[in-house]
């Protein structure tokens, strides 16, 4: 498999995960909110 | 006997076709001729009057109000489709050339973020599309906007990039069917006859996968067009669709016959643009000489 070809493979892994990320750091941000710290 | 198969009867084709058959019949026809009889009665003081009544569908013909909407939701059908064909095919090539092994990997990746949940998914890109969300405050920090783009959320570009993440994962699915079912030895005739990699591609591969990118463009063009969270929630003003205006008048308005009128509008529309797309997709010189090839 060509690296151009990788590369776009590995870009739209990124893209299907970003909002999941987002959520996921969201997640951790809101947890300290709880705790008030 | 052996004719009869392993436990001595054999049903008949008609037989097997019963359930498939029944499935279709109770799960889609019947709801449909439900939708058709509705949108054939009046409301009178919030009541729904079973009669004979033309009025929902003389509305639909026409009020442009009605044709506009239902013409942004197959226009957010068409274009998500494209989208989903124009990226989606390297991302299907790329993982049809893995091994078995990574194509169970890459699968997993694709299909994974399915099963977070529509609302889930929706509500992360309004985090990552808003006015302080992801890509602003990342635009932002390398200095190539100094006030944060207001584009990103609540407009058409929202609304298909949502619905174009949605459906990408049908797709590829679609495609890799396809893609499967090519006998490598054409690929490698082909290349032992001394095509280049990009003749064996448009002589070989494209033509070979059309069924399968149309099959992946017919879902997606349903799935886009048919949708009702994204539009609601990406689109701001120019979220309002078919689909939003029918959920508004089954549920508030409570004017079930226009519901069901512009319902079953939506459902003959989509079907007609998905006839004439096949109609056009069978006519083209690559998938005719398939065509031919698999009829002798």
């Amino acid at each position: 498999m060509s690296p151009l070809m990788r590369a776009y493979l590995f870009v739209f892994a990124a893209f299907l995960y970003l909002p999941i990320a987002v959520l996921a750091i969201f997640s951790f941000n809101a947890s300290e909110l709880i705790d008030g710290s | 006997m052996a004719e009869n198969g392993p436990i001595g009867w054999r049903p008949s084709r008609a037989l097997l076709a019963l359930p498939p058959g029944l499935f279709v019949l109770v799960g889609a026809l019947v709801p449909m001729a439900i939708l058709v009889v509705f949108s054939l009665f009046r409301v009178e003081d919030l009541t729904l009057v079973p009669a004979i009544s033309f009025d929902s569908w003389s509305k639909i013909f026409v009020d442009p109000l009605y044709r506009h909407l239902v013409g942004i939701s197959l226009t957010y059908g068409l274009i998500t489709a494209a989208l989903a064909g124009l990226f989606g095919y390297p991302l299907a090539i790329g993982i049809w050339r893995m091994s078995n092994t990574w194509k169970g990997v890459a699968l997993i990746v694709l299909l994974t973020p399915l099963y977070t949940g529509d609302l889930m998914r929706l509500y992360a890109w309004r985090l990552v599309l808003g006015t302080e969300g992801l890509v602003n405050a990342f635009l932002l920090w390398i200095g190539i906007i100094h006030a944060p783009l207001k584009i990103l959320l609540f407009s058409p570009f929202a609304v298909h990039l949502v619905l174009f993440y949605d459906t990408l994962p049908f797709m590829v699915l679609g495609l890799l069917v396809s893609l499967e079912r090519i006998d490598r030895d054409l690929i490698e005739a082909s290349r032992d006859l001394g095509a280049s990699p990009l003749d064996t591609f448009t002589r070989v591969i494209l033509p070979l996968s059309i069924p399968g990118l149309a099959a992946g463009g017919f879902a997606v063009f349903a799935l886009a067009a048919g949708d009702l969270l994204t539009p609601q929630l990406m689109g701001g003003t120019s979220g309002v669709t078919a689909m939003a205006m029918i959920d508004n008048l089954f549920g508030t308005a409570f004017d079930w016959p226009m519901a069901s009128a512009l319902a079953v509008a939506l459902l003959v529309s989509l079907l007609a643009c998905l006839v004439i797309l096949g109609l056009a997709v069978s006519r083209l010189p690559p998938v005719q000489a398939v065509l031919r090839g698999g009829a002798r």
